[in-house]
């Protein structure tokens, strides 16, 4: 068990460095000179020199490749070229927004998943499955910048209920109303696709051989859907530590739509101002929690089924 | 002598996306207490689906069952889902065929036979587990105590089998149904299975229903025979007088299919040609008539009723000219 564990910690080491590179050569690959946004179009040619030799643009791109990662490393990922501020700062100051609205989608939407999912799979056929599957359809094909509009339209402009742009400020109940909208937006999707992988993976486990078995032991039903759980537990956890990687990285337009000050927003700022360095920055750091977050997932995974630890 | 499980007028119907599916048809058994009865019949023909009746096991909302089970004095068909399954694993328990399916794969074994002992005798789990050592010694187990922390993709199949005998035994239940215990195993570990199940039925003193494909296992095991074909049970009695006397053409083909190592070479390709019919309707008439070598004209008007005599029954039109038939065939010298 625990050399599993140790052994995929390894595994993981080529997989962040390839992240890495990725993140480091996206800039080179994107349209456009990297510093065209720090360089005014008139700059004499000995200023482009200086401002190149100062970002260190000058040398090979792998040696530049290891001087970027060995202070990434560091933690430092460079200055901001719009704000002029450290980026490592401006990025753990948004992380926390952004983790607060990723717990907060993802608590809603794998509790619902998770039990609009069960319901389906013992229904399997009737309405109240139907009325569960077509809630999780719609959760997966809803655009969510859409929704998010939607629902400010509803609670915010026509009934005025709830606020619909920033975080808030002061106490937590001060700015725990700021937090529904963006977290009922972003919960849809887990929420769909839960539901259908819970459906589908209890409704298979409940129609296996195992299950009449158990029934032919005498079990009773609780004691039944704590060994169904316990089987479908790997699969379900996959789904919803992707999904969980996906709520931290891709809540861009979610962010902007709510003005929501967290990565998703920052990088949208990043992007629209060629801020380079912010950009990979933020890049890096989602990619790692997603490269950490998998490894997670995996290991967590082998506590549930003893038959991955062997394999 | 008391019936322990008592069958009366079975049929069990499924619902499915293509139909109705008559899967068993008024199927009568009666099992006296310490015998062992062997139910018979090719792939299809409902042996599992009966099984599964005396447990309730089915599906509730895509099956009908009708007609009446009696086990260990309980009325099957009315108990309510507690009483269910008090009487599940504690009186009457099952075999499956395919230990590997049947196993929780993520549990331990110890584990699960703990489970079952607790459900059923409200003990502690330590009590349970010991139970658990006693009954992995008592099917044979090698290194038992090792074994209760194994996961059941951790044991070889004959291992993996034992242990669910094991499980199904751990409560002492009065009837145990053993759906093709062997049948999954290799030749050699198939005959070790078997001869413990039968040595621990005796053992118990518990009644048997084993299903089987194979009529030499049946006169292995058995006391009594029921032989089964197209959701009906076509041929009953005591298991030798029925092996060495078939009256029901479908038995007769059946002993003529099965291969016994002293017969020759000619005698061994007598298979029955054709196929079980379809069971998406209720055939009222002999269901084997299509395949029957004496099958008149007579044989496609509705089934009579069985015909018993002494401890014997069969269910054919033509019943004793065939029967007499045959045992001129096997006293006439070839
Ligand atoms: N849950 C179900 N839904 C629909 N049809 C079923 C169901 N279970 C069994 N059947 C059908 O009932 C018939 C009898 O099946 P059963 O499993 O009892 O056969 P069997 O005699 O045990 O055969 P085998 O020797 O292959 O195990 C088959 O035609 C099968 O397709
Ligand atoms: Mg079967």
């Amino acid at each position: 068990m625990f050399l599993y564990i140790c052994r995929r910690i390894v595994y993981t080491v080529p997989i962040a460095l390839a992240v890495a590179v990725v993140c480091f050569s996206l800039v080179h690959l994107a349209p456009g000179d990297p510093l065209s946004a720090v360089i005014p179009a008139d700059a004499p040619a000995e200023v482009v020199e200086r401002i190149v030799k100062a970002y260190g643009m000058d040398r090979p791109l792998p040696v530049q490749f290891f001087s970027w990662l060995g202070r990434a490393i560091q933690g430092d990922l460079g200055v901001s070229v719009a704000t002029g501020r450290p980026v490592a700062a401006e990025i753990s100051r948004a992380l926390g927004s952004t983790f607060i609205l990723a717990f907060a989608a993802a608590l809603l939407g794998f509790l619902f998943g998770i039990l609009f999912g069960t319901i389906a799979a013992f229904l399997q056929g009737r309405w109240s499955d139907r009325l569960v599957t077509g809630i999780a359809l719609f959760g997966v094909s809803v655009p969510h910048y859409w929704l998010g509009l939607l629902l400010v339209i509803i609670f915010s402009v026509q009934l005025d209920w709830l606020p619909s742009l920033g975080a808030g400020s002061g106490s937590f109940m001060d700015r725990f109303p700021y937090l529904i909208l963006p977290a009922v937006t972003m919960s849809f999707i887990p929420m769909g696709i839960v539901t259908r992988t819970v459906r589908s993976t209890v409704s298979e486990l409940l129609g296996s051989e195992f299950v009449t078995s158990l029934r032919a032991r005498g079990l009773s039903n609780v004691s039944i859907a704590k060994h169904v759980a316990k089987n479908a537990a790997p699969s379900v956890l996959a789904v919803m530590g992707l999904q969980f990687g996906y709520l931290l990285g891709g809540s861009i337009l979610v962010e902007t739509v709510f003005s929501w000050p967290g990565t998703g927003y920052l990088l949208n700022g990043a992007i629209f101002q060629r801020d380079i360095p912010l950009l990979q920055g933020i890049i890096l750091t989602l990619s790692m929690f997603f490269v950490a977050l998998n490894l997670f997932v995996d290991v967590l995974q082998t506590l549930f089924d003893p038959r991955i630890r062997r394999s | 002598m008391a019936n322990i499980v008592e069958v009366r007028d079975l049929s069990v119907t499924f619902k499915t996306s293509e139909g109705l599916v008559y899967a068993v048809s008024g199927v009568n058994l009666d099992l006296a207490e310490g015998k062992t009865l062997a139910l018979i019949g090719e792939s299809g023909s409902g042996k599992s689906v009966t099984m599964k009746s005396l447990m309730r096991l089915h599906p509730p909302h895509k099956t009908a069952i009708a007609g009446q089970i009696t086990v260990a004095g309980q009325d099957v068909l009315s108990l309510g889902g507690k009483a269910l399954g008090d009487l599940r694993g504690k009186e009457i328990a099952m075999v499956f065929q395919e230990p590997m399916l049947a196993f929780d794969p993520v549990f331990t074994v110890g584990d699960q036979i703990a489970e079952v002992v607790v459900r059923h005798e409200g003990c502690s789990y330590q009590a349970g587990r010991d139970r658990a050592l006693e009954m992995m010694e008592c099917v044979q187990i090698p290194s038992p105590r090792k074994r209760l922390d194994a996961y059941p993709h951790e044991m070889s199949g004959g291992m993996r089998q034992r242990a669910m005998i094991a499980l199904a035994l751990s409560c002492r239940p009065k009837v145990l149904l053993a759906d093709e215990p062997t049948t999954a195993l290799d030749a050699t570990v198939q005959i070790q299975v078997l001869l413990l199940l039968r040595q621990l039925q005796r053992d118990l003193g518990m009644s048997m229903i084993f299903v089987t494909h194979d009529v030499g296992v049946a006169i292995e095991v058995a006391d009594e025979t029921a032989v089964m074909y197209a959701g009906r049970i076509i041929e009953q009695g005591p298991v030798d007088t029925v092996m060495t006397n078939p009256w029901h053409p479908y038995t007769q083909g059946l002993l003529g299919a099965t291969v016994y190592p002293d017969m020759d070479r000619e005698a061994r390709l007598v298979a029955i040609p054709g196929a079980p019919p379809q069971l998406y309707r209720q055939i009222t008439e002999c269901a084997f008539a299509p395949r029957c070598p004496h099958a008149v004209e007579e044989c496609l008007q509705p089934l009579p009723p069985p015909m018993v005599m002494g401890d014997r029954m069969a269910r054919c039109v033509r019943l004793p000219e065939v029967a007499q038939l045959a045992e001129n065939a096997v006293t006439t010298p070839s």
